[in-house]
């Protein structure tokens, strides 16, 4: 980011993660300082809705770009969301799987089926303006993002999905970057029938609501 | 309007026509002569948006790219920034 030029700072929200996240950021906040690596930890698990509030709260910035830690959302993209952004002032750039080169990493055919069946079925029923929907590597303008937090009602991994539909319902723009998305090499990533079903409910309230 | 509510509107505007055409309060020599083919037609329908959807879906599942060499670079980036970040004094915990 230092080497791009561009001016940032990383918000890290850290809900207690009994894995040593919050160490291992204050030991980063004493190499790039306090003004570059801002922690800002909660006591217990609040939810990703509330993390986001919680962090925008504390961003200076205009823009707020929201990525995985687990490196799964390579850094490398984001100058790409900024020149995007800057070229048609949008108000989201949102990264994509589905679309030009964006692909996943170490997924096998079932998991590629459903997510490509779960994807088809949100594009006939939301008809959001955007290819990708559950992933959450994206760029918002600040105000907007706030905006379309604040008409989110889902929670979980499904709250992605609502934001670009929220989105698409107050008329802002959207453009998107194709990404590459590794996943996880730290953990495992869950996918299992009680997401689905959650998955489901929130897409058919979502179909009748909105 | 709602997304639920664009579909029972559309679904009502191919409804009306049907339906009064299947009951018989609409009739000519012409749907008299296809009644079979017109009472099958919401089935035909449906079953080609099935047969479109899982088309396009298996399309895209098989079209999906896989990207090893993202992986394989990932992997020597966070070799480098291990090695970056020791030289500045991080010490890792693993």
């Amino acid at each position: 980011m230092k080497v791009s030029g561009y001016d940032y700072e990383v918000i890290v929200i850290d809900d207690g993660s009994p894995d040593g996240t919050l160490d291992v950021a204050k030991d980063l906040q004493k190499i790039y300082g306090e003004d570059i690596i801002v922690l800002r930890p909660r006591a217990g698990k609040l939810g990703l809705g509330t993390a986001y509030i919680h962090g925008i709260k504390h961003a200076t910035g205009d823009f707020v770009i929201i990525l995985d830690a687990d490196l799964s959302h390579h850094p490398k993209f984001i100058p790409e969301f900024i020149k995007l952004q800057e070229s048609g002032d949008y108000d989201i750039v949102s990264g994509t799987r589905y679309a030009g080169n964006g692909g996943v990493y170490g997924w096998d055919f079932k998991r590629k089926l459903i997510s490509r069946g779960a994807n088809y079925l949100s594009q006939v029923l939301l008809r959001p303006n955007a290819s990708d929907l559950t992933g959450s590597f994206r760029l918002y303008k600040k105000p907007v993002l706030e905006k379309c937090i604040s008409s989110c009602v889902s929670k979980g991994y499904v709250f992605q999905m609502e934001m670009l539909v929220r989105a698409r319902q107050h008329n802002f723009t959207i453009a998107e970057v194709p990404i590459t998305f590794v996943d996880r090499i730290y953990g495992t990533s869950k996918l299992g029938g009680t997401e689905i079903i959650q998955f489901a409910k929130n897409l058919l309230y979502l179909f009748a609501t909105t | 309007m709602t997304n639920l509510q664009r579909w029972l509107f559309y679904a009502t505007l191919f409804a009306v026509p049907y339906l009064s055409i299947v009951l018989g309060t609409v009739q000519t020599s012409f749907t008299t002569k296809y009644l079979l083919h017109i009472q099958l037609l919401p089935l035909v329908l449906l079953v080609l948006f099935g047969i479109y959807s899982a088309w396009i879906v298996l399309y895209r599942t098989f079209t999906f790219n896989d990207c090893p060499l993202a992986a394989k670079e990932l992997q020597l980036e966070i070799l480098e920034a291990r090695k970056d970040l020791i030289a500045k004094g991080f010490k890792f915990r693993d």
